[in-house]
C-alpha cells in the first residue's frame, strides 16, 4: 500500500475579496472524500488580507487542519507572494498532493511552486481517485478530449481542478485545528520587484456559477453577434436557468470567460442544456455531455452537437428562438392567471 | 530589442494544432519596435517547420524546429526544459508564449519555462506596449472580473491571449522571405517526465437522440416545449 504521510492532501482555498471563492467548496469535498480513501488528513491554507468571514466559511469544510495567513501583503493578488508562503508549507509538510482550483490565478501560482519545489504539476484535472497500489491518479481529457488520461505524479503532484470536477460536500463532521502564520517567523515577505501594478480596473461580470445552475441556454458562434445574447437571457430568465456560452464567443469578445462551457471553461451538468448554434466540437462537449436533457438548435444537420443531444432541431435561430420566447412568456402568462 | 517566441504543437491524430497567439503578439509589438522576432515551434517530426515559415510570413525575422519524436508523452516538466534548454540565455528581452490553450499545459508551460530560467512571467496578458521607462513593458492582464495594468522590468516572459478579432495575415514579401530561408531542425535534449500517464479510456458515452430535420419553426417549437415539459422543467 502507498505510504501516504499524515499531511497527505494539501488544498489552497481560494479567497476574493474577503469570501471564499466557490472553486475553494468544491476542492474541499473532493479532498475530504479521497482522504477517506487514502486514510490521510487535509490540510486547508486561506491566505488573505481580511480573511475572517473566509476563516469561519473555511472552518466548516470538514479540514483537519487550517493553516491562515491575514497579512496586507495579499491585498493584490501577487502570484510570487502566494507562491513563495504555499512553497514554505509544502516543505515544511511534505504533502502528497496539493490542490488548487483551476482558475486563471492558479497557472501562475501552480507553475511557481512546481519550480520552486521540483514537484510535478498537473493542470485541469476532471477527476482524481485514489488507487490503494497507485496512490493519487489525476484523470484529465487528453488533447482532442475524445478520451481520457490517467496520469500519475512521479514525486508526489500539484493539481489544478477544473470547476463543477467535485461537489460540496454537504455536513461538518471535523471542525480544524487553525494555526495562524506569522510573517517573519512562518514565512517572509517575497514581493517580486520587477512587476509593479498600476491600476486595477473592476469589470461588469456575470456574478452567476454556472456550474450551480440547473438549467443552462448556452450560445456559440452561430449566434452570429453579442445581441443574439440579449435573446438568450430572455429565454434562460423563462427558464429559471442562466446563460452559458462556448469559447468562441469569449475569443470573439461576445461573453465573459465565466460563462465558458468546455475543455478549456467550466464543466457543467445540468438538468437542462440547449445548445443554441453550438457545432459541438469535442471540447465543448466534454464539458456538457454528463447534462439530464440536451436539446440543440443548429442551421447545419452535420453539426456534432447532434451526436450527444437528446432532441435535436436543425433550423434557424433567428426564427426559433423569439417564436420559443413568445411562446413560454404565453405559457408563463397562463400559469400566472391560474 | 530581442522576442522569443515559444510554441508547441499539438497533434490529434494526422491534424496539427499550432498556436499563433504568441507570434501575433510579438508581430504586433515589432511593427511599433522594429524588435528581432525568433519562433522556436516544438513538435514531432519535422512538423514544425510550415509553421515558421507562416510566423515569418506573418512579419517574424526567423525561427527554429525543435523536434522530439515522443512529444505526445512528454509532461510540462519536460516540454519546459526542451525549451529552457534551446533558449540562448540572456539573449532576449521579452518571451512570448501562447495564451491560445491547445491543450492543458498550453498556458502553464510558458511559465514553467520562465520560472526555469529565472525570469518573471505574466500570465492572461490581453495587450502589451514598450514603456516609457527604459527597460519595462505595460503589460494589461485580465483576471476573471479585472483588468490588472502592470509595469513589468525586462526580461520577461508573457502568455499572451489570442486577438481574433484583429489576425495578423501574411504578406506577399514575407512568404517570399519565409521560403528564402533554410528552417534549422534541432532535436530536443535534456528532458526527463515528473508525470506519466498510466492508461487511456472513454469516458461512458451518449446516445444520439431525435434529430428533426425540414420542420417549421411553429413544429420545432411544440418539439422543444414538449421535451421540457415531459421532463417536468417548466
Amino acid at each position: 500500500m502507498t505510504d501516504i504521510p499524515k499531511s497527505g492532501i494539501l488544498i489552497f482555498l481560494e479567497e476574493r475579496d474577503g469570501r471564499l471563492s466557490n472553486i475553494s467548496y468544491e476542492i474541499s469535498g473532493g479532498a475530504y472524500r479521497l482522504s477517506k480513501m487514502a486514510g490521510c488528513i487535509v490540510t486547508g491554507v486561506l491566505l488573505g488580507q481580511q480573511v475572517s468571514g473566509a476563516v469561519k466559511a473555511a472552518e466548516k469544510l470538514n479540514l483537519n487542519k487550517l493553516i491562515v495567513a491575514q497579512d496586507e501583503i495579499f491585498k493584490d493578488y501577487d502570484s510570487y507572494t502566494y507562491a513563495d508562503v504555499m512553497k514554505s508549507i509544502i516543505i515544511d509538510m511534505k504533502p502528497e498532493l496539493v490542490l488548487f482550483g483551476s482558475t486563471s490565478t492558479s497557472p501562475g501560482i501552480c507553475t511557481k511552486i512546481a519550480a520552486l519545489t521540483e514537484k510535478a504539476f498537473i493542470s485541469d484535472c476532471i477527476d482524481i481517485r485514489y488507487d490503494e497500489n497507485k496512490g493519487f491518479l489525476f484523470i484529465r481529457p487528453n488533447v482532442s478530449g475524445s478520451v481520457h488520461q490517467s496520469i500519475i505524479a512521479e514525486t508526489g503532484g500539484i493539481a489544478s481542478v477544473r470547476p463543477g470536477t467535485f461537489a460540496e460536500y454537504d455536513g461538518q463532521e471535523i471542525v480544524p485545528k487553525v494555526v495562524e502564520l506569522q510573517r517573519g517567523k512562518d514565512y517572509n515577505c517575497f514581493v517580486n520587484d520587477a512587476v509593479r501594478l498600476a491600476k486595477i480596473i473592476f469589470e461588469k461580470k456575470q456574478n452567476v456559477d454556472i456550474t450551480k445552475a440547473k438549467i443552462l441556454v448556452s450560445g456559440g458562434r452561430g449566434m452570429g453577434s453579442p445581441e443574439g445574447f440579449a435573446q438568450l437571457r430572455v429565454l434562460a430568465d423563462l427558464l429559471d436557468g442562466e446563460v452559458a456560452c462556448s469559447r468562441a464567443c469569449i475569443e470573439l469578445g461576445w461573453a465573459d470567460a465565466s460563462m465558458q462551457v468546455g475543455q478549456t471553461g467550466k464543466t457543467v451538468h445540468p438538468e437542462l442544456y440547449i445548445a443554441c448554434g453550438i457545432s459541438g466540437a469535442i471540447q465543448h462537449v466534454t464539458g456538457m455531455k454528463d447534462s439530464d436533457l440536451i436539446i440543440a438548435i443548429n442551421k447545419n444537420p452535420a453539426a456534432p452537437i447532434f451526436d450527444v443531444a437528446d432532441l435535436g432541431i436543425v433550423g434557424n435561430l433567428e426564427n426559433i428562438l423569439p417564436v420559443l420566447i413568445k411562446t413560454l412568456q404565453e405559457k408563463k402568462g397562463e400559469a400566472n392567471a391560474i | 530589442m530581442k522576442i522569443i517566441v515559444l510554441t508547441k504543437q499539438v497533434k490529434i491524430g494526422d491534424t496539427v494544432k499550432c498556436d499563433f497567439a504568441g507570434i501575433e503578439a510579438a508581430v504586433r509589438i515589432k511593427e511599433h519596435t522594429k524588435a528581432d522576432v525568433i519562433v522556436y515551434v516544438l513538435c514531432e517530426k519535422s512538423d514544425g517547420v510550415m509553421q515558421v515559415r507562416d510566423a515569418i510570413a506573418m512579419g517574424c525575422d526567423r525561427g527554429e524546429v525543435i523536434v522530439a519524436d515522443d512529444l505526445g508523452e512528454l509532461d510540462i516538466w519536460s516540454c519546459a526544459r526542451i525549451f529552457a534548454e534551446h533558449v540562448e540565455p540572456k539573449c532576449y528581452d521579452l518571451i512570448i508564449s501562447g495564451g491560445f490553450p491547445t491543450d492543458a499545459d498550453t498556458v502553464p508551460l510558458g511559465l514553467l519555462t520562465a520560472n526555469i530560467l529565472g525570469i518573471t512571467s505574466i500570465s492572461h496578458v490581453e495587450n502589451i506596449c514598450i514603456s516609457e521607462k527604459a527597460g519595462y513593458v505595460d503589460i494589461d492582464r485580465r483576471i476573471e472580473d479585472r483588468l490588472e495594468l502592470l509595469n513589468v522590468k525586462l526580461p520577461c516572459l508573457i502568455s499572451a491571449l489570442s486577438h481574433p478579432e484583429d489576425p495578423i495575415y501574411k504578406t506577399v514579401s514575407g512568404i517570399n522571405k519565409a521560403y528564402s530561408k533554410e528552417i534549422p531542425v534541432l532535436d530536443a535534449k535534456g528532458y526527463d517526465n515528473k508525470a506519466i500517464v498510466l492508461d487511456t479510456f472513454k469516458l461512458g458515452e451518449r446516445k444520439r437522440g431525435v434529430s428533426l430535420t425540414a420542420i417549421s419553426t411553429d413544429e420545432a417549437v411544440s418539439a422543444i416545449i414538449d421535451k421540457i415539459t415531459m421532463q417536468h422543467l417548466l
